[in-house]
């Protein structure tokens, strides 16, 4: 039982510090690039090359990268405060803003859903 | 690090457990969070600054989940290869769509730069969203709180507009609701089908990734 626990908190600290390591990557190769891409995002390409390579173990990350994405939601509730800092731009545009978000989301469901019901092979 | 981040905690912590009792907008975790820390702020009478400074220490992880994603992706992509191509160019239109469509609706009512800024990402997951919107210049609180409505929306409505327009089975039904609503949109497709739910992660994970290549392009084209 203590074994097990033991091996669990052993995985999770090891997926962790991969996943800390590839975003620290990303972020450094961001940083030299001359254009913006986020770090995290060159980072999440790289560890999906890993493991197709099979440079890295699924099972060394997969617990962590879980956990993690179980958790995505706390990590950007800070951000969603941040809207009473730009209250003034949806005072005065929020009618735009939500006419702008259904109509763009309503054709992209559409786009993408269409298209791949046409190209999807059976 | 500071107290003010047991606030968030405690706050998303509450939501998760009254939403698992009572499933209503008011108690979606994020939005409970978010809402509750406002008023939180509002009756003490703290800045949001001092806020958001003092909760550092969880938006640091958001860089690491999106790195996580890759993994979820890997994950998956194993279970569509036969599909990749076609999915692909699939997300691709839905990603072209989205952005062109903010940019032709912000130049007709004339949004100023900033705002539309804040929307381009908006179809894309938020810790995404959040940095194509900063590379752009605008606004990351708005962009959250617009993108994590618009999942809201997907979640409830998606299914039912894609429905409507003759898109039925599994697959495109995933593909359309992840494309357009990312991961809250993702929470419904799991429950219709776990075929849905899995088209609709990789569609989130996809969308991300072209977006972030193609919006300062398309940006630009318009400046």
């Amino acid at each position: 039982m203590m074994k097990t626990q033991l091996k669990k908190i052993g995985e999770f600290s090891v997926g962790l510090l991969l996943l800390l390591t590839f975003f620290f990557v990303g972020k450094g190769i961001a940083g030299l690039l001359p254009f913006s891409i986020p770090g995290s995002v060159i980072g999440m390409i790289l560890i999906f090359t890993a493991l197709s390579l099979k440079i890295i173990k699924l099972k060394w990350i997969e617990a962590a990268s879980m956990v993690l994405l179980g958790l995505m939601g706390l990590f950007f509730v800070p951000y969603g405060v941040g809207i009473i800092d730009a209250w003034y731009l949806v005072e005065s545009w929020g009618l735009y803003i939500i006419l702008i978000a259904v109509l763009t989301s309503v054709a992209t469901f559409a786009i993408s859903g269409t298209l791949f019901k046409l190209l999807k092979k059976r | 690090m500071g107290w003010l981040m047991l606030v968030t905690i405690l706050l998303f912590w509450l939501g998760n457990k009254l939403y698992k009792e009572l499933p209503i907008l008011l108690f979606v975790p994020v939005f409970f969070a978010v809402s509750g820390s406002i008023l939180f702020l509002w009756i003490f009478d703290f800045t949001f600054d001092q806020y958001f400074k003092e909760n550092e220490a969880i938006t640091f992880f958001l860089g690491p989940s999106v790195v996580a994603l890759g993994v979820l992706l890997f994950k998956q992509v194993r279970n569509v290869k036969k599909n990749l191509t076609p999915l692909v160019l699939s997300i691709g239109g839905g990603t072209l769509i989205s952005v062109f469509s903010v940019m032709v609706f912000t130049l007709v009512f004339q949004l100023p730069d900033d705002l539309s800024a804040s929307l381009v990402p908006i179809s894309i997951t938020t810790p995404v969203a959040i940095d194509v919107a900063k590379g752009l210049g605008g606004d990351p609180g708005i962009t959250s709180v617009v993108v994590i409505a618009i999942g809201i929306f997907g979640n409830m409505c998606a299914p039912w507009i894609l429905h409507k327009l003759g898109i039925i089975e599994s697959e495109e039904l995933g593909v359309g609701i992840g494309t357009g609503s990312h991961g809250i949109g993702t929470a419904r497709a799991i429950r219709i089908h776990e075929k849905a739910g899995l088209y609709s992660g990789l569609a989130m994970a996809i969308n991300a990734v072209i977006t972030v290549f193609l919006a300062p392009i398309i940006w630009g084209l318009f400046h």
